[in-house]
């Protein structure tokens, strides 16, 4: 098989840390040059990969699959086995058996599938002839300080070493793109990237890093990476995949990330944010981490199952995000290459044992606790899938004050009113006389008065007849409460009515996150009227007239409660307009005030203070500016509901054999650290430990996992590779870094800074290392092909996200707006056409949220946005540390007829419309989307295309009126239909480049 | 175009070398061939099949009413099921009730030459009894729907493993030019139709490019695949050209060979662009072949998807998996099974056939089944459906390398568990396969540290459906 071959090119490589060795030499001769010009034999670099690749499956830590009572991955036992004699080649099974013709005896056994190439043999020849030393593994060393002061003295040691100069530091234009997209995912402007290139003072590059390391998107950028580890998304998951609101979670990474949050600190709160004593809402918001795992809620499966694959992808999350560890395999077995043992996955897994939750959220499901000692409040309540905590909106918001603000001066602009509001408080004042004057009472029951029709029985409402039109109709209100069910929502009410003489009805759901369930036993559409039910509360609801979006002249005949209630109304009443407007009840004193004047006993006082009420509150000249202050008031003062981890009652853990939920013959463990790590903790029978005990001991500062793991993914985002590469597996079988000590001393300078995570950015991007150009010659890629000596930068595709923001900046069309509720793109027609329980459609955002950034867009994990998926993002089913980085026509496809693209390019020509040429539009393009100047050729290419593209619309080849009504935004009128689409043809072509989607 | 294919195939084999020494992991076959077409050679033995397709009964089809006849259940319809099958075992929505036992809903007759017995509702299927091999004792591990799936796709239940469509894509590549190489289909009839994701045609840890590509019926067959609004082909065409030649330009100035992949994928990504539409567009299959599937064209439909999947082998598709979702017969079983019996049955026969007459069922792979069977004991108050059933169920499988006119293995008396020959979903995996040319235990994948592979530590050919 040429497989085998290739791989022994490939162990070569790696264990001449990337020696340029001819791809086709193994031969004898060759492999003995190869080894002879190793100058040092080091066992982690050279020794450990071959005997882990190919011996410790066999003779390695797991005692289960153990042969012929031969472990090599320890020394002594090794030498008390006879496979080496140290300083000696001739005795000794080891060698005997690798170099043996024998098909019964040569080792690897051929049934293996495994073999070594001539170097490999060598290379353990010379070093047991050397004496065979052994080091322990470097990632489970403790990080030692290097002597090199840095960075640039690091990788300038070893190019010297390996005969390499540097590259050239990169163009100030390259530059400051390239940092700005690293740092906050955002290309500069064309006027950033002037200033900073005219800008002479011997720091402005340090400067500049200081402004975006200063930007709030900066955490945005940094979010996206952490988001992929804590496998974050806005859906469960499992089987029906429905959402659950976790986007205050997201926040919370992003303003962590902003405010600098010391990594210990992050990684507290997150794993045990709800055990800090008196912990704040962010806090509880942080430990939602343990409660991102997809969860199920299909008919049918196990409590205990469900619980059990809860509990060991934890384990896998955590030890892959903090600890660059696959603890995977320890769940069915004693990790054949790594020291973790079963007992050690377990142990891990009872950290999380305390966390209230269910296997199954379905009726068979159950909490391992009395659910009511810890929920039942406004502020902590159980949802469909568990516990949730309330968020209100203000906590993540990046400016309340602001918000504030805007009300503030809407409500002062309102209140001065306007001839035509006044006008409109005029006849309004008159039909509230004429009502006080009817005497006719609307209702028997309900009108004007506060009588209450109180019933807890949601059964056994009564029909209420109301002879009247709609038009005297201010709001229906009435209390209600869920208690029973498997959580909130399932509750609303029908109202019938008459309409031209036909019956007519409209159901009203009350409550988030409906299901659906009333829409198929009424028939009728479903109207989310409010916001959510807690569980066992009686909750004020109130339809206000023009919420029940019915026509005035609408009678209404009924009102009743829908089948299938769980929990019950009180307090019915219907409010008439003798209260009120259509926009609901007057307040108390200005329903004083309203008395007052038809009475004609008002004083100026009151006359004022009721005008400026309507005025504000009811008047429908000032609509929509009500619309905008609510929206306001919801931003600041509207809730979220997130996941809340509660520790409960731990549930007992045991050791499963073979991963197997139903065998309970293995032993019971308490929360304890793997136990080969330093600083091990383990709980006693008389104390147990508890995830904040995890916590500290993942930032021990002598944890030797933590912070490597940490700035090896970081590293990655600024140099595309990470150090090791293999970033989820710092383990025997991970990659030996060609640059230990350049991690050592990152992970160093990371600890001594108290976790200083935009100390450790700044470090690395203010680096001559990282200032170097990404362009290379031929022979330092023959040398050195994919940058690991580091004596260049490297170009890096832009990820999923950022190469939405990028058009989306490039073209002026970013919302900026941080935070909230998840964001929805244009997204093709049907593609959550497989999803059930419910059936999902899915509708884009109309508004600004359409131009929101990719970090923000709503994550459904089976279905995710096609073109997250085309540029390589996950659906977040678990811990990913690093995304592929693909490059298919796919992705061509989406760049070039996404709508999002399309109408990108769209209002990128309208911004060149200002210009008068071509020449300086393809100037701005150039300039707004690669932060240069194009050359002859590419102004000449662009020019000869807009062209034809100019012919193809008048010749109308082309239809510019289809071809600009894509997107929300209608073009400027003014603009010429011809030359705006031909301009957008040519935005097209420019926001497809490779190098816009790349940085170099 | 021709020497753009040869370019694109220049561009392939770069960056496979990349690709292969940056992952430091082991190389698929496809990826050590010199161009798009597999060469024998390359592979770990001759294949029998160059392609899948898998026809995936989602929800769960009872194989007590389709291939599994078992007279004892007729007998003791009604009866308490004895204890001694059920005590400890797996149940899913039948936890705590009451167990009975129910005999199958309709007849079973015997077809072909060896006489195997198939439900009188598969009357199209039982007409190429001699071309198929039923395996009556397969077993899973996953007894709700999700993980099922997750499970007979990925052999493993963890999410984030690679679909056997994904390892079949990397381990021989597509035989297609501008198709992708792993296409999904799905339609739904018969009950409720349980949810299917994404992620079960999910390249896991493989590389992106192996994921499937969903086809589908209602606006662009693939996502993006057609023009923004008012834009000719003419000038989609001057598009693409235009970026490429500035791509180009960028190129000559710097050492990148993404760019030169990237100029390679906007070329394939225009092929595609008339390919799908040529794809989708059935209007050149004649009456009898609509006939023969009894089809509306492009209707969603899994008759349509039969057709579809015909056109995307002969267009070298190397994996083609068709979900219908609609055999999860918890109740009403009668109804709901005649309902999705007679929406799969002849498209299903059609295929084969269709296959067969264009010579092209000696190199396809056909797999019929779903993610499990269902149990022998009733469901619901009038005892008119089935719950999800794991220890016993039946597939079939036809075309290239199957021995027809196989029934192989059986489950006991009351169809509760395989009893001889159990049949693991990894032995399925193993002998697919093999039947491609592949040792799947030879097919690797380095993640993680370790080399994963379809079949994990497990998975034996099963010889007794081969020919």
């Amino acid at each position: 098989m040429p497989r085998s071959h290739l791989d022994s090119i490939i162990s070569i490589l790696s264990a001449l840390a990337l020696l340029p060795i001819a791809e086709s030499s193994d031969s004898s001769k060759d492999a003995q040059v190869a080894v002879d010009q190793i100058e040092d034999i080091e066992f982690n670099r050279h020794i450990r990969p071959i005997l882990s690749n190919n011996c410790f499956f066999c003779h390695g830590p797991d005692k289960e699959k153990r042969e012929g009572d031969l472990r090599l991955d320890i020394r002594e036992d090794a030498i008390e086995a006879f496979a080496f004699v140290p300083g000696n080649t001739e005795d000794g099974e080891l060698l005997h058996r690798i170099f043996s013709d024998d098909p019964k005896e040569v080792m690897p056994e051929p049934k293996s599938n495994k073999s070594l190439t001539e170097t490999e043999k060598l290379l353990l020849k010379r070093w047991i002839a050397e004496g065979a030393v052994y080091e322990s593994h470097w990632s489970y060393n403790p990080v030692k300080r290097p002597t090199q002061n840095g960075i640039d003295e690091i990788v300038s040691q070893r190019l010297k070493e390996k005969r390499l100069k540097p590259s050239s530091e990169a163009r100030k234009e390259t530059l400051i793109r390239r940092v700005s997209l690293d740092l906050i995912g955002l290309p500069p402007s064309a006027e950033e990237v002037k200033a900073f290139v005219s800008d002479q003072r011997p720091d402005a590059y340090e400067r500049l890093v200081d402004r975006l390391l200063e930007s709030k998107h900066y955490g945005e950028k940094m979010a996206i990476h952490w988001l992929d580890a804590v496998r974050y998304a806005d859906t469960v998951g499992y089987h029906g995949d429905q959402e659950r609101d976790a986007t205050p979670y997201r926040d919370y990474v992003i303003k962590s990330f902003n405010e600098n949050k010391p990594y210990d600190q992050f990684t507290r709160e997150q794993l045990a944010g709800d055990l800090l004593p008196n912990p704040t809402i962010e806090q509880l918001v942080a430990a939602s981490y343990n409660r991102l795992n997809q969860i199920s809620r299909e008919g049918g499966i196990q409590d205990k199952e469900y619980v059990k694959k809860y509990q060991s992808e934890r384990v896998r999350t955590t030890a892959t995000t903090w600890l660059g560890s696959t603890m995977a395999c320890a769940e069915c077995h004693d990790h054949k290459f790594d020291p973790f043992t079963t007992k050690d996955f377990y142990s891990m897994a009872a950290f999380f044992a305390d966390i209230l939750e269910k296997g199954a959220y379905t009726g068979d499901g159950s909490y391992q606790d009395d659910v009511s000692k810890y929920l039942g409040n406004p502020m902590k309540h159980e949802g469909w899938f568990g516990p949730e905590v309330n968020v209100p909106n203000y906590v993540f918001h990046e400016n309340p004050e602001a918000v504030k603000k805007a009300i503030a001066g809407k409500e002062r602009f309102m209140a001065t009113g306007s001839p035509e509001a006044i006008s409109e408080y005029e006849q309004w004042l008159q039909l509230q006389s004429s009502l006080a004057e009817d005497n006719t009472p609307l209702d028997t029951k309900f009108a004007y008065t506060d009588a209450h029709h109180e019933t807890t029985k949601a059964e056994s409402i009564d029909i209420l007849s109301y002879p009247y039109g709609l038009e005297k109709l201010a709001s229906i209100e009435f209390d209600a409460r869920i208690v029973g069910g498997g959580g909130r929502g399932s509750l609303g009410i029908e109202i019938r009515y008459e309409l031209n003489g036909q019956m007519l009805k409209k159901a009203y759901h009350l409550g988030d996150n409906f299901e659906g369930e009333l829409d198929n036993q009424s028939n009728a559409p479903v109207v989310q009227a409010t916001p959510l039910l807690y569980k066992g509360v009686w909750h004020p609801i109130s339809l206000r007239r023009d919420t029940l979006d019915l026509p005035d002249t609408a009678k209404l005949v009924s009102i009743l409660p829908l089948k299938g209630n769980a929990g019950g109304f009180r307090n019915f009443r219907i409010r008439t307009l003798r209260q009120g407007s259509q926009f609901g009840v007057l307040s108390k004193p200005g329903q004083k005030s309203l008395a007052e004047i038809l009475d004609k006993q008002a004083d100026i006082e009151a006359q004022v203070q009721l005008k400026r009420e309507f005025f504000i509150h009811h008047s429908n000249t000032f609509a929509k500016q009500r619309e905008e202050i609510d929206g306001l008031k919801n931003e600041l003062y509207g809730n979220r509901y997130t996941p809340l981890t509660v520790s409960a009652q731990p549930r007992e853990v045991k050791v499963l054999p073979r991963g197997n939920w139903m065998d309970e013959s293995g032993e019971t463990v308490l929360p304890a650290s793997p136990s080969f790590l330093p600083n091990a903790i383990a709980s006693s029978d008389s104390q147990r430990l508890n995830r904040l005990d995890l916590a500290h001991w993942i930032v021990n500062p002598q944890n030797p996992l933590t912070a490597r793991t940490f700035v090896n993914r970081v590293w990655a985002m600024y140099f595309g590779t990470p150090l090791s590469n293999a970033p989820e597996d710092l383990g025997l079988q991970g990659e030996y870094p060609p640059y230990p000590e350049l991690l050592d001393w990152l992970a160093a300078e990371f600890v001594d800074s108290s976790w200083d995570i935009k100390h450790l950015v700044r470090e690395i991007v203010s680096s001559a290392t990282y200032r170097q150009s990404s362009d290379v010659s031929e022979k330092l890629y023959e040398i050195d092909p994919y940058n690991r000596f580091l004596a260049r930068q490297s170009p890096i595709r832009l990820s999923a996200e950022i190469i939405r923001d990028n058009s989306l900046k490039i073209s002026g069309l970013l919302n900026t707006k941080m935070g909230g509720p998840s964001a929805r793109p244009y997204q093709p027609q049907g593609h959550y056409r497989n999803l059930n329980f419910p059936r999902r459609q899915y509708a884009h955002d109309t508004d600004q949220n359409q131009y929101r950034r990719g970090v923000y867009i709503h994550w459904q994990r089976t279905f995710l946005h096609p073109m997250l998926t085309a540029f390589d993002a996950g659906g977040r089913d678990e811990c990913i540390v690093k995304r592929d980085l693909s490059n298919t026509p796919i992705q061509a496809l989406n760049l070039l007829n996404d709508p999002t693209q399309v109408e990108a390019a769209k209002a990128l020509a309208e911004i060149l419309m200002k210009e008068k040429s071509d020449q300086a539009r393809i100037e701005t393009a150039y300039q707004h989307a690669l932060a240069r100047r194009p050359t002859a050729k590419e102004r000449k290419t662009l020019k000869a295309f807009i062209n034809r593209e100019r012919k193809r619309f008048e010749n109308k080849e082309n239809q510019s009126d289809a071809f600009l009504s894509i997107g929300l935004k209608s073009p400027d009128p003014n603009h010429p239909p011809v030359e705006l689409a031909a301009l957008t043809s040519m935005s097209r072509a420019i926001l497809n480049l490779h190098e816009t989607i790349t940085r170099y | 175009m021709s020497s753009l294919s040869n370019y694109i195939t220049e561009i392939n084999r770069r960056s496979f070398l990349k690709k292969s020494l940056s992952s430091l992991g082991a190389l698929a076959l496809g990826d050590l061939l010199s161009g798009e077409t597999p060469n024998q050679d390359g592979l770990h033995h001759p294949a029998k099949v160059k392609r899948i397709i898998h026809l995936c009964m989602a929800g769960g089809p009872s194989h007590l009413e389709t291939f599994d006849y078992k007279p004892a259940l007729e007998t003791h319809h009604g009866q308490a099921m004895p204890e001694s099958f059920t005590a400890g075992e797996q149940i899913a929505q039948l936890q705590d009730k009451e167990l009975k036992v129910k005999g199958p809903t309709f007849p079973f007759a015997r077809h072909g030459k060896s006489g195997m017995e198939i439900t009188d509702r598969f009357p199209h299927i039982a007409s190429l009894a001699d071309e198929i091999a039923v395996v009556r004792s397969m077993f899973t591990e996953q007894i709700n729907h999700d993980p099922a799936h997750t499970f007979m796709n990925t052999g493993s239940i963890i999410p984030g493993r690679p679909s056997m469509g994904a390892w079949t894509h990397y381990g021989l590549g597509s035989l297609s030019n501008d198709l992708p190489g792993y296409v999904v289909l799905t339609s739904q009839g018969g009950g409720q139709a349980q949810p299917i994701s994404a992620r079960q045609w999910n390249n896991g840890f493989l590389p992106s490019k192996h994921q499937g590509v969903e086809l589908r019926s209602e606006g662009d067959p693939v996502y993006y695949v057609g023009n923004p609004d008012g834009i000719s082909r003419g000038s989609q065409g001057d598009l693409v050209e235009t970026i490429n030649s500035l791509n180009n330009h960028l190129a000559s100035n710097r050492h990148d060979p993404e760019i030169a992949t990237r100029i390679a994928q906007y070329e394939l990504a225009f092929q595609m662009q008339s390919s799908v539409p040529d794809l989708a567009d059935f209007s050149k299959e004649p009456k009898n072949v609509l006939d023969l599937y009894g089809c509306t064209p492009g209707d969603g439909s899994y008759a349509s998807n039969c057709l579809m999947a015909r056109r995307l082998a002969e267009r070298g598709v190397r994996f083609i998996q068709l979900y219908h979702r609609g055999w999860d017969h918890h109740g009403s079983l009668e109804k709901n099974f005649k309902t999705t019996s007679g929406l799969t049955d002849q498209p299903t026969a059609a295929l084969i056939k269709d296959l067969k007459m264009r010579g092209m069922l000696d190199d396809t792979l056909i797999i019929w089944g779903g993610e499990f069977g269902r149990t022998p004991m009733s469901q619901g108050a009038a005892g008119d459906g089935r719950d999800h059933h794991i220890k016993g169920f039946s597939i079939f499988l036809a075309g290239g390398g199957i021995k027809g006119g196989t029934v192989y293995g059986s489950t006991d008396e009351f169809g509760y568990a395989a009893e001889e020959n159990p049949t693991a979903v990894h032995d399925l995996h193993a002998t697919m396969l093999h039947l491609l040319g592949i040792d799947h235990k030879r097919l690797t994948y380095r993640f993680q540290g370790r080399d994963f592979r379809l079949t994990d530590v497990h998975g034996h050919i099963i010889d007794g459906i081969l020919a």
